[in-house]
């Protein structure tokens, strides 16, 4: 076990610095200057402007930049905000938590509706259960969120009243974001754990379990649930990209603060080194989930660890 | 068996899967997927509504009844009416005339962003799988960089460096969907180039870009349909996310997700602004999703997730 965590985490460091290389790639060589862009173009002089330049080490040549970038970043400093002027990884992990907390209950959300929707439909094949359920996610992975989002205010908060449409704080305010974050995860993980189940529920040791006269309730939760929970990892640890993209609209939608949230309005006031960071954050934030993901894997499925 | 008559029996399974048995077998194979996907009531169903929202997107300028861009002060935020079928915005424009129009940038995003990763994608994953070695192992590595972003960051931040736009947006998307193309044609070419036609024309002469393109990748084609499908409806919400957050296409474009966003901040006033363009894309993802789930299962079943 120990050697499947030690390999899969030395798999994930190159992955991380291409990651770092990638959006400092991205921000650098796009067109335009930088100086021309924070400083007034009138009032600025060339020589303003070249200063800010040999201050924000831009008139060095690009793989130097980039070097100094990777080691600011190895010891945590990604730079300062061009608009607040504060270490830029101060105000991301500021609103990280922010994030994680959304994350957390939509994926809360996702897994409860998700496997109930999966298991009932499964265990009830082609019944009026198992049509309206996978109707029900097929809907639901063709939802945009950001909709879902605009009419579960509009249904909840606007006319029923139920719920504050906007905020945070509180956890009446969680309910609609966990939900409108929940759904397409929830709608690809009911899915799939349909799709598991009916092949765990045609295993021959299904028919031993029965036959020894164990009660239906056992047989499915002890026998065919476990077994089917396998792949149901799997795709909760793919849906993870799909969460944390859906947190940026959802933090929108509700005016939530929180990194997906600073993400935008970083990118919308090109404050670069914020949106390095914001990204460059995400992306490791991810990178780990998923190895968590594996590694919950290998610890589940014996045969994964011995191969 | 002698070395000669081997090689002789050899040459005539060449032979046969060379000329006759090969095109048969391939015109066969489509038939037979015709026929699954025929059975398919939703898939069928879903190919209706996409030719439906086709034509409309087509004929446009006939279907609506106002121009989508004028702005009327007078008749803002009036709900839904004969003169209004879906209502006005807070400027006063026709919201149903800018649905309409509304489809034709969607349907433009949707195939051009997939054109852009499944090209790219294929190619990428073609030469990845047949040549193997450090090439393979370079282009697999830039692949997992590309997956270690959650596809509407890769999207973000690519607009971010381009400037917001929808063109960038739609060069953004299919960026972002490039890693899927590569993974899993790479995934069918390392398989398929095991089999014995593949040596056959090698054999015969065949240099590698015509054994890639002539007669690994006609046998590829069923996952990159299915993907390319699928990938549609996503490159269509991905898009319209976008434009959402403002990063996308610009006003005064009638552009779905665009209209949700310049419609989100008068929700109490009028429910009219937001429903109408998020039903249109829900009904477009649909039909496409519930088209593409058919041709998967007709295709290439094994792709089901």
């Amino acid at each position: 076990m120990l050697k499947v965590i030690v390999t899969r985490l030395m798999a994930a460091v190159p992955v991380i610095i291409g990651a770092s290389f990638f959006v400092f790639a991205m921000m650098s060589l796009m067109p335009g200057d930088v100086a021309d862009m924070l400083l007034d173009e009138v009032t600025a002089s060339p020589e303003q402007k070249e200063a800010l330049r040999e201050q924000l080490g831009l008139n060095k040549p690009f793989p130097i930049r980039y070097v100094k970038f990777l080691s600011g970043a190895v010891r945590g400093d990604l730079g300062r905000s061009f608009v607040s002027n504060r270490p830029v990884l101060e105000e991301v992990m500021e609103q990280l938590p922010r994030t994680i907390e959304l994350a957390v209950a939509g994926m809360t959300v996702a897994i409860a509706l998700g496997m109930t929707l999966g298991i009932l439909s499964a265990i009830r094949q082609n019944s009026w259960i198992d049509t309206v359920s996978m109707a029900v996610a097929m809907v639901g992975v063709s939802m945009p969120i950001f909709w879902l989002g605009l009419l579960l205010i509009l249904v909840f908060a606007v006319n029923l009243r139920w719920f504050p449409a906007l905020g945070q704080g509180s956890p009446r305010s969680l309910v609609l974001p966990a939900v409108t974050l929940g759904t397409l995860p929830a709608a690809s993980i009911a899915r799939l754990v349909r799709s598991s189940m009916l092949e765990v529920l045609r295993q021959e040791y299904m028919v031993t379990a029965r036959a020894k006269g164990l009660r239906e309730q056992t047989v499915i939760v002890r026998h065919a649930l476990k077994n089917a929970l396998i792949p149901t990892i799997t795709i909760v640890g793919l849906q993870l990209g799909s969460l944390l993209s859906g947190a940026v609209l959802t933090e929108t939608i509700f005016a939530r603060q929180g990194l997906g949230q600073l993400t935008v309005s970083a990118i919308v006031r090109k404050d670069f080194p914020l949106v390095q960071a914001c990204i460059l954050v995400t992306s490791i934030f991810y990178v780990l989930a998923n190895l968590l993901v594996d590694i919950s894997y290998a610890w589940f499925d014996p045969r994964i660890r011995y191969e | 068996m002698t070395i000669k008559g081997h090689i002789m029996e050899k040459s005539d399974r060449i032979s046969g899967t060379l000329s006759l048995g090969m095109e048969a077998k391939q015109e066969n194979r489509i038939a037979e997927a015709f026929r699954r996907l025929q059975r398919n009531k939703g898939a069928i169903l879903g190919l209706i509504i996409l030719v439906l929202i086709s034509l409309i997107s087509v004929f446009a300028p006939l279907v609506a009844t106002h121009n989508p861009i004028d702005a009327v002060f007078e008749e803002s935020l009036l709900p839904p009416s004969s003169e209004h079928l879906m209502g006005t915005d807070v400027l006063g424009r026709d919201i149903y005339s800018r649905v309409i129009y509304g489809s034709r940038i969607s349907l433009q995003l949707g195939f051009v962003s997939v054109a852009i990763a499944a090209f790219f994608g294929t190619v990428l994953g073609l030469q990845s799988g047949y040549f193997g070695g450090w090439l393979d192992m370079v282009v697999m590595r830039i692949i997992d960089v590309m997956l270690a972003f959650p596809g509407l960051l890769l999207a973000m931040g690519i607009v971010a460096g381009l400037g917001f736009s929808l063109t960038n947006a739609m060069i953004a998307v299919g960026i972002s969907a490039i890693p899927g193309y590569t993974r899993v044609v790479r995934g069918s070419v390392l398989v398929i180039k095991e089999n014995l036609y593949v040596d056959a024309a090698r054999v015969i002469g065949c240099r590698d870009l015509a054994i890639m393109f002539r007669h690994i990748l006609p046998n590829a084609m069923a996952p990159i349909i299915v993907l390319s499908t699928l990938g549609i409806a996503r490159a269509i919400i991905t898009g319209s996310a976008l434009s959402f957050l403002g990063l996308g296409a610009q006003p005064p474009t009638p552009e779905w997700g665009a209209m949700l966003n310049h419609g989100r901040q008068w929700l109490r006033q009028g429910w009219w602004v937001t429903t109408f363009p998020g039903l249109a894309i829900m009904i477009t993802v649909l039909s496409i999703n519930m088209l593409g789930d058919g041709l998967r299962d007709a295709l290439d079943p094994r792709l089901r997730v």
